[in-house]
């Protein structure tokens, strides 16, 4: 039997993406934890997941960390732990030093405009911007001067969802499996 | 001046400006004393350097957090994989929820069929898809908005995680300092059950036996770093 999916004959496809951009797309889920060997003993033989460290680059977190920030594989990867085939998201895992983190998707947003001017249009619309590191341990100020791998920004949609959003640095090659999109 | 570097741990290949080479690798965290470095030409397609990346060690302890390359999913035929997120949105806002996705981050939502018309589940697509509204492109994913009554309560987001057989994931759930939180139940026709991980992480666990991921008919093609 091939792919199961949700909607096997829906009325028509989704709309196509044809922007040169990832903006919007649910890269990632960020999920947290408060004890390594038994979190890591759960993924593993729960759901049979593989996981290495988060790059410092990534996580802000010294490699050897007693907390370590994981990458997670629940379905095949590249080598730098993006997925490698359609259908299934990774995790963006990081310790939680108070209560567990909001479940909520890794969300990349538009690297070619100012990370001011996208937070704006989104709290315009109702979203906030989350500084309360007892809220999100992944919260912190707008700063837009630096290449990085982190989330940029936590943002709560007008219901209480968090988002993580990351503006990716100008190193993106477009060559990258996950840059594809629609023409 | 730019150019490419290339990471002699992992193989990952990144174009810099030379005053924004980052101090180690974003891929696996390799220093950068290990990058090879050369011009950049205009496009990566034309770098020169490639680098194998490791092979996956299937011995390898899985408790080690080391850079490694992931393992060989094929065996589990999709068992374990996270299809889905799951988010709420209250009760009698539907409209300004398809607002604040569909226009700030050009998302395409349905209308989950069989679902309360004026506050429906919302199936949303966040990238390019098949016409069965499944993600075409590797490494991001899909979801449901799901409505709630606002008693001051925020229900917490989730994700679908695919399992062959739920009654042999919560067992081993259980045995691994999870719980589970509702027993199985049919949606859209497909059977769940609600469980928590040993931290306390919500998951819904989709049950789908015969399920078969094309990559397991057809293989992984490539790893990225060809």
């Amino acid at each position: 039997m091939q792919e199961k999916t949700t909607y096997p004959n829906p009325n028509r496809a989704p709309k196509k993406f044809t922007a040169k951009s990832l903006h919007g797309r649910t890269r990632l889920m960020v999920v947290s934890y408060k004890d390594t060997h038994r979190f890591l003993n759960f993924c593993i033989n729960v759901f049979g997941w593989d996981m290495i460290e988060t790059p410092e680059a990534a996580s802000g977190i010294p490699a050897g960390d007693p907390h370590p920030g994981m990458l997670v594989a629940t379905g095949p990867a590249q080598y730098d732990y993006e997925g490698v085939t359609p259908g299934h998201m990774n995790l963006f895992v990081h310790w939680a030093p108070g209560k567990l983190e909001k479940i909520g998707p890794f969300m990349e947003i538009d690297m070619d405009h100012p990370l001011e001017e996208t937070i704006k249009k989104i709290t315009d619309h109702g979203g906030k911007l989350i500084l309360d590191k007892t809220k999100s341990a992944l919260a912190k100020p707008l700063d837009d001067s630096k290449q990085s791998w982190q989330p940029h920004a936590v943002i709560e949609d007008p219901s209480g969802n968090y988002l993580y959003l990351w503006k990716c640095p100008s190193s993106r090659t477009w060559d990258e499996l996950e840059t594809e999109y629609d023409i | 001046m730019k150019k490419v570097y290339t990471c002699y741990a992992c193989g990952f290949p990144m174009a810099f400006e030379e005053t924004e080479v980052p101090a180690s690798c974003p891929g696996c965290g390799a220093p950068r004393s290990q990058f090879l470095e050369e011009p950049w030409l205009g496009s990566i397609d034309k770098r020169r350097i490639h680098v194998d990346p490791p092979k996956a060690d299937p011995n390898r302890d899985p408790f080690d957090l080391s850079f490694h390359p992931a393992k060989d999913f094929i065996p589990q035929k999709g068992d374990g994989r996270v299809r889905r997120w799951v988010m709420y949105y209250k009760k009698g806002t539907a409209g300004e929820t398809r607002s604040f996705y569909e226009d700030l981050f050009g998302w395409d939502i349905l209308d989950v069929e069989g679902t309360d018309n004026e506050n429906p589940v919302m199936y949303c697509a966040t990238g390019p898809g098949t016409p069965d509204w499944e993600p075409r492109v590797c490494s991001f994913g899909y979801g449901f908005l799901v409505p709630f009554e606002d008693n001051g309560e925020v229900p917490e987001p989730s994700m679908v995680v695919e399992v062959k057989n739920i009654d042999e994931t919560v067992k081993k759930a259980l045995e691994c300092g999870g719980k589970l939180i509702r027993e199985k139940f049919v949606f859209l026709g497909d059977t769940y059950a609600e469980i928590r991980d040993s931290e306390g992480n919500p998951y819904y666990l989709w049950e789908l036996p015969d399920n078969v991921p094309d990559y397991c008919i057809h293989g992984v093609a490539n790893t990225g770093a060809q």
